[in-house]
């Protein structure tokens, strides 16, 4: 019989994973609930496109109801394995993506200026820090993302991303100066005074 | 080095906090989609194993061959009552047996007549 959806709330997602391993669907509503808006929203960073940002979010997923039935506790985070996961099938998506662009004709330079315009105003800040993570290298940006927006500290963006803590800080350094340099010519856009 | 044209780092890091506190995105359908595939490859329990039929012992297959328990059950009390009361022998008994074989007592019972009487009979 599955658990009511309240008595599971406090349950870890290693646990969850068990108990639908285990038969209890129950288990795989409160991850479905816990876990998709989180890689929805780190694929649609990465790939800076909402319809593919579904279509990886899902199939991160099946693969995590696949392994279900091997998973063994204490031996990896399902946070960790699953944004591991999304974040190759992003990678792979990016790839294909340069791919098909190297070999069709280029397609015409997007005009940054509208927006730049539409940066300006304030309920698009957001749309102007994405603008500038889109680009930013791969590996900076997502770097940047998991540990400034995801919240990872760098020993689970290491793991994550399978290379050490050393490398991680650099690529969020260097993220950083990125962005910031990026964002720079914008910054009466987004609200902000030169005060130097 | 930090340049005129870079963006503080306080700007960014306000930048970053509004990201995070910013509403996710909406997917209340593609969860529906997720849960979906979660219910469609939800690992099956292992049936238990069928149940196979236990061996036959001596006793199951004695009794199965006398018509069952009951009367394996019922021949085996009937053994034990008949081997008490030939080793009792109680008085009530005795007596009511006495007055069938008064006539003809056991000891002259000739149960496997000898070749003699069968030649003196002819």
């Amino acid at each position: 019989m599955d658990m009511a959806f309240d008595a599971l709330s406090d349950v870890s997602n290693e646990a969850l994973l068990v108990l639908y391993a285990n038969g209890d669907a129950g288990g795989a509503r409160v991850l479905t609930h816990r876990l998709v808006p989180r890689i929805l929203g780190y694929a649609a960073r990465l790939l800076a496109d909402r319809v593919e940002a579904e279509d990886v979010a899902q199939e991160a997923m099946l693969r995590l109801w696949r392994v279900a039935p091997e998973w063994r506790q204490g031996e990896a985070m399902v946070t960790t394995w699953l944004y591991r996961v999304t974040t190759n099938l992003c990678i792979d998506r990016l790839r294909q993506r340069r791919k098909a662009t190297s070999l069709d004709e280029a397609p015409e330079a997007e005009d940054a200026s509208p927006r730049a315009e539409d940066a300006m105003i304030e309920a698009d800040r957001m749309a102007a820090l994405n603008h500038a993570i889109a680009a930013l290298p791969d590996r900076q940006r997502e770097a940047v993302i998991l540990r400034h927006i995801e919240g990872f500290t760098n020993p689970e963006i290491a793991a994550v991303m399978d290379i050490g803590i050393e490398a991680v800080e650099s690529l969020i350094a260097r993220g950083k100066r990125g962005l910031s340099a990026i964002l720079s010519d914008r910054r009466e856009e987004l609200g902000y005074e030169d005060t130097y | 080095m930090k340049t005129h044209t870079d963006t503080p780092a306080h700007d960014l890091d306000d930048l970053f906090a509004e990201a995070r506190a910013a509403v996710p995105l909406n997917s209340d359908l593609l969860q529906g989609r997720v849960f979906a595939d979660a219910l469609q490859h939800q690992p099956k329990l292992a049936k238990p194993l069928a149940k196979t039929p236990a061996r036959l012992g001596f006793w199951r297959n004695l009794a199965a061959g006398l018509g069952g328990p009951g009367v394996l059950a019922g021949l085996g009390t009937a053994a034990v009552a008949g081997a008490m009361i030939g080793f009792v022998q109680p008085p009530s008994l005795s007596a009511f047996t006495d007055t069938f074989f008064a006539a003809a007592p056991l000891d002259d019972l000739d149960l496997l007549p000898g070749v003699d009487a069968i030649l003196t009979e002819g």
